[in-house]
């Protein structure tokens, strides 16, 4: 009896041991292995190409890491098929769920097992964000500097702005190649058909614009006899920003206040936000809104998406918006396109309405470090650059999804039955570049020939009385990442704000505060700032 | 029981008034999301309070019965509840009654290394490096095994098992069980209600798994039903663009995020009445006798 | 020496079935939960993806010194702990009293269906309720100010108004999962002794002094280990219902530990900023568990051990 349990005790304790052991020792194996992503042995196109003719090389494995819809289906995927063939290269897809995307790619990064072409959507929308430098700088991805300009379509299609606009703050080189989107023009959705109603003009001019913000909040324009609408309302993406600097562009045009950094001031020098000339006068106007009751009382707690709802509700009447708003509308609301109108910015008191133009992009890519692969990689991009990748992945494949397409005009015809294929085997998120010189393949529910026109007409109405600038990219750090270095300090400024504009501190208070605390605790991230505009040479 | 007094009669009127109240209140979200799954989105703009719609529009069911990837995630969300509720309910018993001895050696050791496991944990990339080495990544195991035992509902289990009166363990032993016979029929018979609860947790937690298989898998096929939910309806997903003859049929956007929701919660909601009659009372102690 | 190992393989073996028994749970938490668990450690590095979390450099307390030094941390820390102890004065006994009451009513059919009909809003996810709340509790357009309306008071902005957010808060909380937390104190009252309240009953006691006497002693040691459970947790508030319910204006007391590492971690690109809030709540949370165990022991109570 004796003899046999120590044994046991002893084995068990020992697999316990063993188990726990080794378990932690492959765990340390996948950490430090380095991120190289092209071990695979493929076959390189520079070996093969010796025996085989130039044309017909074997195509190469490119393995995507990509945020992709829950709708589409990725296994056996026609589009994702056909991309395959007409780039000549074998496209495999990896595509976590959308919404946790970024938990994801941080474990992928860390595994030591890199796909070849990685998608990056930080809170920058231009990929180049804190994560892609970390990744830089840990040394995970691959310069391109040098490579980048044998592609003719990467450089035609990615314009200059574009590529200054990722480069990274710490080295100044391009670990990341932009994807190319629509170019937004931002300017405000309002409602057409009050309008018509209350018989009056889509506002160009602050004057006009608050003489129409007073009629829909004051004379009911929805006729239900209740005082229950107001003139405008504001979202706000999510924590750490104010509504009032949500694509507000349309409003504080008027004051000569770009939401984005990047843009001289009216006396022709680059400041910090608060310190622009039109940021006050902006604020007051925002107050003046409030106390008279012509803005959504909730307009400063509107989570994203809330200001459409109260806009599909017929409970407010302007909604900030770009040019495929109102189409876009239509999956929310049925007719959309008969109610609703777009329209560009606000004209300021020179009477020219500034269309402030960031470089347009969705995310970006990325390549490991050291990666076998790097040129074919580049050339499977050069080749998502061009009109038939897009057209490829927005639309998908005549036959299946869609019967006949016309570039020009942007018409699609298609069935229901197609259509509903189409959600299952591709979208926008797919896309290598989403736009071809700032324009998409398709619109959003742009599938009758009325609603293209009215789309256009709106289009290039805006486009006419706007003036375009376009603002370069701000590659200074320190103002970027205030909410890194002095978060405390931030949220007391958009607390500040927020009681100003609702009536709870006066101007004096507000002013007291922004010049005894926020100046001078942003005073180097300011003169980082400038200097970097400087430099710009503009 | 004899008459009720007015003071009986008078608490159960209260009693029943009182519950039926916060039942009402509670019911009435997932009324909510019901009826405007099958309301069409003109009628809620029209009448956005108004319950029962006037004409019911099933549009919105067709639309995603008709989405292959809600009923992969039904399959692997159903595969991974059913093994994940037997994997846990094994484990917990024959971890919890041990446990229950105040007096083994080594016990308050193992409990103090459990209780820690609810505070400390490693985070997604040593998780995932484990997931990884056990060759469990890309299965359903790796929905499964992770979470298949917990301290908090172990713990409870525990304490349900101390609440059983040691007499009846030890006239058992007295006969001569050994301690697996004792538990299998003395202990579980005796914790149903326990069993029933712990069953009605983890296969709600397993239901509504989603973030493990952010992490633990690649494939879309392994996806579980709530992942995919979330992502089509929590914006930042997107559903149903390009809807066509939307203003046919007023589907949009927002009824079919409600009938996924609907479509996506309804089983699992059953689970409770199922288990029920394992909660009424005194139905144990009887069925023990010496 | 000899001696004491021998007579602990002798009660070892004494006890062996028992010992066997625990072998795959402690397996199981050995492997899934302490393998894992050097992630930690991440608080306490520079992480380079490159090097893994082993390899890279220690940097020791310079995260936590960042947290202290955040004066908006300590309005954080207190927001956490107000609103969790709110919920737990108020949360804590509703479930009990619903088991209770629930398990008084006369008639069994009626008595299933609501426990059915209770539990429901626990599966609604807090984005779908949140929505139906921000709705409900609109100034213009809610329900609840049109019908203060009709009682002739002015429409008031609870969303916006700082001493509104933890009353929503914790009532929010009770009506979701209330129902669904009185699942456990009603298997612990089917497992008290029928015999008890027949002989109480037959003593003449009443429905009140029955469950006073009976009901509630019965389920006590249950209470005890969820509330003990409930301090160890006293740091977490749940992400997303303080996100749905949380704007700029009242953040002022809706910041709590989770959102905070969520602004400054991925908004403001610090990754360990996360693990570091984590291990530090995680710490005070087993710090009020282990110390509410010991006054439970102090009260001669059963514990978690």
């Amino acid at each position: 009896m004796g003899k046999i349990y120590p044994n046991r005790v002893g084995v068990l304790t020992s697999v316990v041991l063993l188990t726990t052991a080794l378990a932690a020792c492959s765990s340390n194996n996948n950490g430090e292995e380095s991120g190289a992503g092209g071990n695979e042995s493929k076959a390189p196109a520079s070996s093969s190409s010796a025996s085989a003719s130039q044309e017909t090389k074997e195509p190469v494995k490119i393995k995507m890491f990509n945020r992709v819809n829950a709708d589409v289906v990725i296994d056996n995927n026609p589009v994702i098929e056909e991309a395959g063939k007409l780039a000549n290269v074998k496209l495999e897809v990896e595509a976590p769920p959308i919404n946790n995307y970024v938990d994801k790619l941080q474990v992928v990064m860390a595994s030591g097992d890199l796909p070849d072409l990685i998608y990056n959507w930080g809170t920058a929308g231009n990929g180049a964000d804190a994560n892609m430098e970390k990744w830089a700088q840990n040394g995970l991805l691959e310069p391109l500097d040098d490579k980048i300009a044998n592609y003719p379509n990467l450089m035609k299609n990615i314009t200059k702005e574009m590529w200054d606009a990722v480069k990274s703050v710490n080295d100044g080189k391009t670990y990341i190649i932009p994807r190319p989107n629509v170019v937004n023009h931002w300017g405000y959705v309002i409602n057409q058909q009050w309008l018509d109603k209350l018989q009056l003009k889509a506002p160009t001019t602050l004057d006009e614009f608050t003489e129409v913000v007073r009629a829909f909040a004051k004379n009911d324009p929805d006729g239900n006899g209740k005082d229950d609408t107001y003139g405008l309302s504001l979202a706000g993406p999510d924590l750490g920003r104010n509504t009032i600097w949500n694509a507000t562009n349309f409003l504080t045009s008027a004051f000569n206040l770009p939401v984005v950094d990047g843009v001289k001031d009216t006396d022709g020098t680059y400041k910090i936000r608060e310190k622009m000339s039109g940021y006050l006068p902006y604020l007051t106007y925002l107050r003046q809104l409030n106390e008279e009751k012509l803005i959504d009382p909730e307009f400063l707690i509107n989570k994203i998406y809330v200001d459409q709802e109260k806009l599909n509700q017929f409970k407010v009447g302007i909604i900030y918006g770009h040019q495929t708003a109102v189409l876009g509308n239509i999956s929310k609301l049925p007719d959309s396109e008969k109610i609703f109108s777009y329209h560009g910015v606000l004209k300021n008191d020179q009477g020219v309405a500034y269309d402030w133009i960031t470089p347009a992009m969705w995310g970006g890519w990325m390549i490991p470090k050291d990666s076998k692969k790097v040129d074919d990689i580049l050339a499977f991009l050069d080749w998502g650059n061009t009109a038939e990748a897009n057209a490829l992945f927005q639309i998908g494949i005549q036959g299946l999804t869609y019967d006949s397409y016309d570039p020009t005009t942007k018409l699609i015809t298609r069935t229901e039955d197609q259509a509903n294929k189409l959600k299952t085997i591709s979208s926008t998120y797919l896309t290598p570049a989403n736009a071809i010189n700032g324009d998409g393949a398709s619109i959003v529910n742009g599938d009758t020939p009325e609603r293209l026109a009215v789309y256009q007409a709106q289009l290039d109405e805006a486009l006419k009385q706007m003036t375009a600038v376009n603002v370069p990219a701000v590659r200074s750090p320190k103002i970027l990442n205030l909410n890194s270095s002095i978060p405390d300090l931030v949220k007391k400024k958009d607390e500040k704000e927020i009681a100003y504009i609702t009536g709870a501190i006066d101007e004096a208070k507000f002013k007291e505060f922004l010049e005894k605390e926020w100046y001078p605790a942003t005073a180097d991230a300011e003169k980082e700032y400038v200097d970097f505009m400087n430099s710009l040479g503009k | 029981m004899g008459i009720r007094s007015f003071k009986d009669k008078l608490f159960d009127s209260l009693n029943y008034t009182v519950i039926t109240i916060f039942a009402l209140v509670c019911l009435f979200p997932f009324l909510y999301v019901a009826a405007f799954s099958v309301t069409s989105y003109t009628e809620y703009l029209q009448h956005p309070l108004k319950l029962i719609p006037y004409k019911l529009e099933f549009g919105a069911y067709k639309q995603i019965f008709e989405m292959p990837v809600l009923w992969t995630g039904y399959r692997n969300t159903i595969i991974i509840t059913v093994a994940g509720v037997a994997l846990n309910i094994f484990l917990m018993l024959i971890t919890a009654y041990p446990l229950s001895k105040p007096d083994l050696k080594g016990r308050n050791v193992i409990l103090l290394m459990i209780t820690f496991t609810m505070f400390f944990n490693g985070g997604l990339i040593p998780n995932f490096y484990l997931i990884r080495s056990l060759d469990l990544y890309n299965t359903l195991w790796s929905l499964i095994l992770p979470g298949a035992l917990g301290a908090y509902n172990l713990i409870l289990m525990k304490s349900f098992i101390q609440n059983i009166p040691s007499s009846l363990e030890e006239s058992a032993q007295i006969d001569g069980a050994n301690e697996v016979t004792i538990l299998a029929k003395i202990i579980i018979p005796l914790s149903k209600p326990a069993i029933a609860t712990f069953v009605i947790f983890h296969a709600v937690t397993q239901w509504n798994t989603f973030f493990n298989a952010i992490i633990y898998t690649s494939k879309r096929d392994l996806w579980p039903l709530m992942l995919i939910v979330r992502d089509l309806v929590v914006d930042g997903g997107g559903v149903a663009r390009d809807v066509m003859d939307a203003a046919n049929s007023g589907v949009t956007e927002f009824t079919i995020k409600m009938a996924i929701i609907i479509f996506s919660t309804l089983p699992i909601l059953l689970i409770f009445p199922f288990m029920q009659k394992y909660f009424m009372k005194g139905m144990l102690i009887g069925s023990i006798k010496g | 020496m000899a001696k004491n190992l021998r007579s602990a393989l002798r009660y070892v073996d004494k006890k062996k079935y028992l010992y066997i028994m625990l072998i795959p749970g402690v397996l199981y938490f050995l492997i899934f939960n302490y393998v894992p668990m050097y992630g930690v450690l991440i608080a306490f590095k520079d992480f380079n993806f490159n090097k893994g979390i082993l390899g890279s450099a220690w940097i020791g307390f310079e995260n936590f010194r960042y947290m202290f030094g955040l004066s908006d941390f300590y309005t954080v820390f207190w927001n956490s702990l107000i609103l969790s102890f709110l919920k737990l004065l108020f949360g804590f006994p509703f479930p009990i009293l619903l088991a209770i009451f629930l398990n008084e009513m006369r008639s069994r059919t009626y008595q299933r269906f609501t426990q059915t009909l209770i539990y429901l809003p626990h599966f609604i996810s807090w984005v779908i309720i949140g929505g139906i709340l921000v709705n409900f509790l609109s100034p213009t357009w809610g329900v609840l100010n049109i019908f203060l309306g009709q009682l002739g008071i002015d429409p008031i902005f609870f969303l916006a108004d700082e001493s509104y957010f933890r009353p929503i808060v914790v009532l929010s909380s009770i009506w979701k999962d209330s129902g669904w937390e009185s699942i456990i104190y009603l298997a612990a009252i089917a497992s008290v002794n029928t015999e008890l309240y027949e002989a109480a009953s037959m003593d003449g006691a009443g429905r009140l002094r029955r469950i006073w006497h009976i009901t509630l002693p019965g389920i006590k040691s249950t209470i005890i280990v969820l509330l003990i459970l409930r301090l160890g947790h006293i740091m977490n508030n749940g992400f997303e219902q303080i996100f749905v319910l949380q704007n700029q204006m009242n953040l002022g007391v809706s910041e709590v530990f989770e959102t905070y590492a969520y602004r400054v971690g991925i908004l403001g690109g610090r990754f360990s900023f996360g693990t570091t809030v984590g291990l530090f709540t995680s710490v005070i949370g087993l710090i009020f568990l282990l110390a509410s165990n010991r006054v439970a022991k102090w009260m001669k109570e059963d514990g978690i051990w």
